[in-house]
């Protein structure tokens, strides 16, 4: 179709020959308005447009050439012939269906109209084989020309919409992920403070119950294992609300290296024959971070805990800071037995674990990145299975006390 | 010696009842169910009652609510908060501007209300 005024320019050298001007000037002028269109849709890429406006000219173009060039061998014929098969290329562009049955319908009306006599053939009879063949010829390659434009621009608009697709399903996969943490939140929140108070009811009742039952030493196991399993629920409890907490202040100035050292304090009954504490703290001074202490406190603890339970018999765990300009670098590694490849992309989902079941919550570590992101800051784990595991995390430095 | 008296206030029963058997010994513990219930006990037994314990969540009139009668119609009276929630914007202001004397986190600790009951007491 866009060639067949490419092929009426071409050609109304002929017509102009024989003084059919009205031809020469409606192929001009449809060249002219296809050099317009078809070069603003190639930037514009609105490949409908193209398509749409090359078939409006083409076919009242070859309208106008039907009456000069009636005849068997109507160079028309090729123009109503290959345009509509290789529109079959110009998928998806549904119009082509459109753009062949108007074709037939031309050329049954060409037909009609030679075999009534109405139409004229102007080309000369010597020039009327080499007419034809050449223009089905130019035909056919600029159309092909064309087509394989046409399918280039498409193929890549083709893989820019399904990068688009594949960017919109991970974000929304995203989205989900987050609103199922949110929902989880809220819930997390509501469980533990209903669960509180009934846990305090056991808690009290045991509590008084065992000061009673202190002759029987028969019934003193029963009242520890009620103990214990108020003491875990508990833990369990505060967890899950320290979780889905959101209205604390997030102003303080924390210095990291207290909060370290007050964790290590907190877990020194832990580590004191089976760890050795390696640190290595940055020299600068009067580093903070602006936050909220407890649970800053609270993400560095279940780190290093952790380690701490990572490490079977032995081990070290080595704690760095490090100054590097608006951020502060810190690195907790462990020689504990690491994390598989498998696992190490869910340790930071609620509730998984690898520990038998009692043992723990599984919502240490989501409470440690999910308090490390409030921060701004970023984390990130490294680990080799039976050789150990590295958490690097990165925060932002307050700006007052540099 | 003569023990002082605390009241003690809370929408649970079960939780009135354990209050009141951890404490009998050191203290002589009156309850009440709601901070209205509270408020008429304050009113018989003015001059015995040294400090008032009570929990956040009440139906009809919460903790905070409740305190804020208390410290206006009798001055010299103590007040503690039991609160579950933990850390709240609110109750940590109502601390500093003294509204409140002291904050307890549920499940409460024995030896920490008892001090701070002694405390209060001795200051009276």
């Amino acid at each position: 179709m866009i060639s067949a005024y490419t092929a009426t320019l071409g050609f109304s050298y002929f017509y102009y020959q024989v003084g059919a001007l009205f031809v020469f000037y409606a192929g001009l002028i449809a060249f002219s308005i296809f050099v317009v269109y078809g070069v603003s849709s190639f930037f514009t890429q609105n490949l409908l447009l193209l398509f749409r406006l090359s078939i409006t000219t083409a076919l009242v173009t070859f309208s106008t050439q039907i009456f000069y060039t009636g005849g068997s061998l109507s160079p028309a014929v090729a123009e109503f012939i290959i345009p509509p098969l290789l529109a079959f290329f110009y998928r998806p562009i549904y119009d082509r269906y459109i753009f062949m049955a108007l074709s037939a319908i031309c050329l049954l009306v060409m037909w009609r109209l030679t075999s009534s006599g109405l139409t004229q053939d102007l080309v000369l009879p010597e020039y009327r084989i080499q007419h034809s063949m050449i223009t089905t010829l130019f035909v056919f390659v600029i159309v092909s020309i064309f087509t394989f434009l046409f399918r280039h621009t498409l193929a890549k608009k083709n893989k820019k919409l399904n990068e688009s697709m594949t960017d919109l399903k991970t974000t929304t996969q995203k989205l989900i992920h987050a609103e199922k943490m949110a929902s989880l939140g809220v819930m997390s929140a509501g469980i533990a403070h209903e669960i509180n108070n009934p846990l305090n009811f056991i808690k009290g009742g045991i509590g008084m119950l065992s000061k009673s039952m202190e002759k029987s030493k028969e019934l003193t196991p029963f009242v520890e294992a009620i103990e214990e399993g108020v003491s875990r629920a508990s833990l369990i409890v505060s967890s899950l609300s320290q979780f889905s907490r959101n209205t604390d202040s997030m102003n303080e100035e924390c210095d990291i290296h207290i909060i370290i050292e007050n964790c290590l304090v907190m877990l020194q009954h832990k580590l004191k024959y089976k760890v050795e504490v390696v640190k290595k703290f940055t020299t600068s001074k009067h580093l903070r971070i602006v936050g909220n202490e407890g649970k800053l406190h609270q993400a560095v603890l279940n780190i290093i805990s952790n380690a701490e339970q990572a490490i079977k018999n032995k081990g070290t765990i080595t704690i760095e800071t490090k100054a590097k300009q608006n951020s502060l670098r810190l690195t907790i590694s462990d020689t504990g037995e690491g994390i598989s490849e498998d696992n190490l992309s869910k340790i930071s989902d609620p509730f998984f674990t690898t520990k038998p079941s009692g043992k723990g919550t599984g919502l240490g570590l989501a409470i440690s990145f999910e308090i490390i992101q409030e921060h701004g800051g970023k984390i990130s784990v490294n680990s080799k299975p039976s050789e150990g595991t590295r958490f690097n995390i990165l925060f932002k430095l307050s700006e007052r006390f540099k | 010696m003569k023990k002082d008296t605390v009241l003690f206030v809370d929408d649970e029963e079960i939780n009135l009842f354990l209050f009141e058997k951890t404490f009998e010994r050191d203290f002589e513990v009156l309850t009440a169910l709601s901070g209205l219930e509270g408020l008429e006990k304050l009113k018989e037994n003015e001059k015995r009652i040294k400090v008032v314990i009570s929990d956040m969540r009440m139906p009809s009139m919460n903790g905070l609510e409740f305190v804020e009668k208390v410290k206006k119609n009798f001055v010299e009276i103590e007040c503690f908060i039991l609160t579950g929630y933990g850390h709240n914007k609110e109750l940590e202001a109502a601390v500093e501007n003294n509204l409140i004397d002291r904050l307890f986190s549920k499940p409460f600790d024995y030896d920490s209300i008892k001090n701070a009951i002694g405390i209060s007491s001795r200051g009276s």
